[in-house]
């Protein structure tokens, strides 16, 4: 599994300032249990703390029109606006809304993509 | 296993407990705020009833800014989701949004009570909207967007809203080269209205813009050029039927057919319905999409003209027509314009109260900023203290934070770098585009068009083009950038 973080040329302090806030990306090939779906194995976390909306929503669209069929996408955000807004998205690029876990600081949405 | 089993209870408990405090330490918060409202209101009362006029500001920004938060209430996002990914929600709420203030606006302008002005229709409707639709997907938010978001502890709309403070005072002061660009028809305008030399009138854009462009424009409302006699008649037929719902009608069927049917349809042929009931249920699903949005509407909406009705009663009460003329009654003369009046629109409005803040600290620093038509003449600089669209912008920021708290949505949200740097961008050609569109995404296109008057669409256009511009330069610049740093 690749992870990615979706800000660019970041001085160390910022990031460093991050990590204290986000909380590390996920390990490769991570199970997560979910509420409805069960167990499911991530095949790319996207790490969006600290991105706005407009950003947030783009890359995840070209990261589920670039996913593979069953792939699971994991979508950290602290944007509330974008954690509302991709489950409205995912029918237009063929992935199933799975779950959002709300954690302290950010939420992170799973989506399936189901169609190629 | 029984050992891990009971390490997993723990942290559960842990976590609930943690929780629990987070919820506690929310609500004190929020509560607290409430609480420091109420205690400035009273003892402001206590000193001078007149301060209640400031109070009403205040009360209503913290509907306004809890009501955005609840909905999300978000121009930008209403544009740039629709343009980005294809997710109609906001435009759709937004729109509900308008249709019901629409209907509010119409009885408080049949009732006499309205304090809205239309304002001057012209090609710099559309030119301002762009500006100011580019500059909000750039920063991520609209003008309320940016205030409500900052409530929320997003630190990058703070900086859209120095940005956009700063830039106001700069366009509206800026001379030199800009005087270049000034058509020789307005600087002979401008010098025509015999304004007091102290303005400069024929020096710097902004100020030959107002006096020899602006000025000279017609401003209407529906509500007038449909010459019906009933003024709530005129109100509910021209402002809030004509101006309002038919169009809002019209483009939630254009939105309909473009971003949302196929989706549906798709399902509904799936389930084996077809025909016009599959359509109208279509229809229905994407406004009850909206829901949450469409209800902070209509909070805002009953709000704001309760908003328009209060401040008029109050001026009526006090026998003012501008809050300047308290303040001077009050003894607070620092910062009046030369008419002794400061920016007192009466509704919600947004972006010349902030430009205010940034005038008031340069007038502090010593720079004469009140030498212009924008400051000098018409809004003056009074200290943030004394200035109540300025008392507003706060409450809206705080009271969204107060719903933010409530809900466990508040986060102090530091932005990355690069979003620091839009943010910066965005709220400057804000800034520039509210200045050339004298108004923002609320005082030149929510507010106008809810009461009637056709400009608001013009500037609404404009939103749409420049969000538009900005999505698919956005598209190309992360597109660049990924395949640069060879993400995905």
């Amino acid at each position: 599994m690749k992870c990615h973080k979706a800000w660019f040329h970041l001085p160390p302090s910022f990031r460093r300032c991050w990590a204290s806030q986000g909380r590390p990306v996920a390990d490769s090939g991570k199970r997560v249990i979910l509420p409805v779906f069960g167990p499911v194995t991530v095949t790319e976390s996207l790490n969006f703390l600290g991105v706005d909306c407009l950003r947030t929503n783009l890359l995840t669209k070209k990261a589920m029109g670039l996913a593979g069929c069953g792939d699971v996408l994991e979508i950290i955000t602290d944007n509330p606006s974008s954690a509302e807004t991709i489950p409205f998205m995912l029918p237009n690029y063929g992935c199933l809304y799975l779950a959002t876990i709300h954690e302290e600081r950010y939420r992170v949405l799973y989506v399936r993509k189901v169609m190629a | 296993m029984a050992s891990t089993e009971s390490e997993m209870g723990a942290a559960l408990k842990n976590t609930e407990s943690a929780q629990r405090r987070l919820e506690i330490k929310n609500q004190i918060w929020a509560f607290g705020i409430v609480g420091f409202f109420a205690v400035i209101t009273v003892w402001s009362c206590a000193v001078d009833v007149r301060y209640l006029y400031l109070a009403t500001y205040i009360w209503f920004g913290l509907i306004y800014g809890m009501a955005l938060q609840y909905g999300r209430f978000c121009m930008a996002s209403a544009f740039r989701d629709l343009f980005a990914v294809g997710v109609p929600r906001m435009t759709v709420g937004i729109l509900i949004a308008l249709a019901l203030f629409s209907v509010v606006a119409s009885v408080v302008t049949g009732a006499g009570q309205s304090t809205f002005h239309p304002l001057p229709y012209g090609y710099q409707n559309v030119i301002g909207g762009i500006l100011f639709g580019t500059g909000m997907v750039f920063a991520g938010g609209c003008a309320s967007g940016s205030l409500y978001k900052s409530g929320e502890g997003t630190v990058a709309s703070w900086i859209v809203i120095l940005s956009l403070s700063f830039s106001q005072t700069w366009f509206a002061m800026a001379g030199g080269w800009l005087n270049r660009l000034v058509p020789a028809s307005w600087t002979k305008s401008a010098a025509a209205k015999n304004l007091p030399a102290v303005l400069n009138p024929t020096n710097g854009w902004y100020n030959q813009y107002l006096a020899g462009y602006i000025w000279n424009l017609p401003a209407t409302t529906v509500a007038v050029l449909t010459h019906i006699k009933n003024q709530f008649l005129a109100a509910f037929v021209g402002d809030a039927l004509i101006n309002t719902i038919v169009p809002a009608i019209f483009i939630l069927a254009v939105v309909y057919v473009f971003w949302y049917r196929k989706s549906h349809i798709k399902n509904m042929l799936k389930a084996g319905k077809k025909g016009w009931r599959a359509e109208v249920a279509g229809y229905w699903s994407m406004i009850a999409a909206s829901r949450r949005t469409a209800i902070a509407g209509l909070i805002i909406g009953v709000a704001a003209g309760l908003h328009m009705w209060v401040t008029e009663g109050l001026r009526h009460v006090f026998g003012v027509l501008n809050a300047g003329e308290l303040l001077q009654a009050m003894g607070h003369t620092s910062g009046l314009s030369i008419q002794d009046t400061v920016f007192d629109p009466g509704y919600w409005y947004i972006t010349t109260q902030e430009a205010q803040w940034s005038g008031w600290l340069l007038h502090v620093l010593g720079v004469h900023d009140m030498r212009n038509i924008f400051y000098g003449l018409q809004n003056g600089v009074p200290n943030p203290l004394l200035n109540p669209p300025g008392w507003m912008s706060i409450s809206i920021i705080l009271g969204s934070s107060v719903m933010a708290r409530l809900s466990n949505e508040f986060r102090l949200k530091l932005p990355s770098l690069e979003t620091a740097i839009w943010a910066l961008i965005g709220g400057a050609l804000m800034g520039i585009g509210a200045r050339i569109g004298i108004g923002c995404n609320i005082g030149a296109f929510f507010i106008p068009v809810a009461n009637g008057d056709p400009s608001g669409w013009l500037f609404g256009l404009g939103l749409g083009v420049g969000a538009y511009i900005c999505v698919r330069f956005y598209d190309w610049w992360i597109n660049r950038r990924m395949a640069k740093e060879d993400i995905f």
